[in-house]
């Protein structure tokens, strides 16, 4: 019965729908829509409106992301410029003698 | 025979927008058949089913615009729609009805064959109940995919997109939920054999006495 190769997965019949079907069209008759969101959203004014709600939080965004790519460029090359004033003043010698007493330690 | 009855699904958004009552009795009259089927098979009740098919309805009514034309066609959107309401509706009330699967096989006759073994009708009613029962213990996501495919008889492709998974992981959940419902089925079939051969045991001793 179960053991057929192809497995039976009929099910009972689906009740009909009539009656629902007219529950449904009788329950919306009159009943209010709101769909003014949409209407609104098609005037210019309401356009304008969501375009500046929108504008102030993107150019904050914009703002931030800008100053977080421009920023650490800036900081690096001020550091790297005050590395390399530094390295004017550093004694070649005496780094040098320093790595020949590292080298002479570890052989 | 309606003055919107050769309009498209989209034609009839535009009218519902526009308040038109007639053109939503349209699309109810069109399509509340299929989606009612999914909700009762995904439900296993019929008034919870026309329940949630209305609810939707008249979501729909009182907000058309919520489907945008653009994204997918009616059906499989509202599909979508039903599927995610059941879901809700089988949590918030995960209690009288069918909270418990035991109920299916407490409803069942006790076996085919002590019933009346020549009785076609009687043997049907049983295999209903146990595929019921089985159908009701699988995962969510196994049953939308058999309800859909097989029982609404929707394209893969539909089904995946309603259900949002690939066409693979359809496939995949469609072999898993035949497995597993044989598998529920057979071991029902075991379970009753047993109990029938229990049952018999006592009375061939005493007539063997």
């Amino acid at each position: 019965m179960v053991n057929k190769q192809e497995f039976d997965l009929k099910r009972s019949p689906v009740p009909s729908t009539s009656a629902l079907q007219a529950s449904i069209i009788s329950a919306t008759e009159g009943m209010p829509q709101y769909i003014q969101s949409a209407t609104q959203a098609a005037t210019p004014a309401n356009r304008w409106r969501r375009t500046f709600r929108l504008a102030f939080p993107l150019a904050a965004c914009g703002i931030v992301a800008l100053l977080l790519v421009v920023g650490p460029s800036n900081w690096t090359s001020r550091e790297l410029s005050s590395t390399l004033v530094v390295s004017e003043n550093l004694n070649w010698q005496e780094i040098m003698l320093l790595e020949d007493q590292w080298l002479l330690a570890d052989l | 025979m309606t003055a919107y009855q050769d309009k498209s699904d989209f034609q009839l958004q535009e009218f519902i927008v526009n308040g038109n009552h007639a053109a939503f009795a349209e699309m109810v009259t069109r399509h509340t058949g299929k989606f009612f089927a999914l909700a009762f098979r995904t439900l296993q009740h019929q008034g919870d089913a026309e329940d949630v098919v209305q609810a939707a309805f008249i979501k729909f009514w009182q907000r058309p615009q919520m489907w945008q034309t653009g994204q997918a066609k009616f059906t499989t959107w509202f599909y979508r729609v039903i599927v995610n309401a059941c879901h809700d509706h089988r949590r918030r009330h995960a209690r009288e009805v069918w909270a418990e699967p035991e109920v299916f096989e407490s409803a069942l006759p006790h076996s085919p064959s002590e019933e009346s073994l020549a009785d076609d009708k009687q043997d049907q009613r049983w295999r209903k109940a146990c595929l019921e029962s089985g159908i009701h213990r699988l995962p969510s996501s196994q049953r939308d995919a058999l309800n859909l495919v097989v029982y609404n008889e929707l394209p893969q492709k539909q089904a995946a997109e309603i259900l949002g998974v690939s066409l693979k992981a359809l496939e995949s959940l469609l072999v898993r939920a035949r497995r597993n419902l044989r598998k529920h089925v057979q071991g029902l079939e075991h379970q009753m054999a047993f109990n029938d051969e229990l049952k018999a045991q006592p009375l061939s001793e005493e007539s063997n006495g």
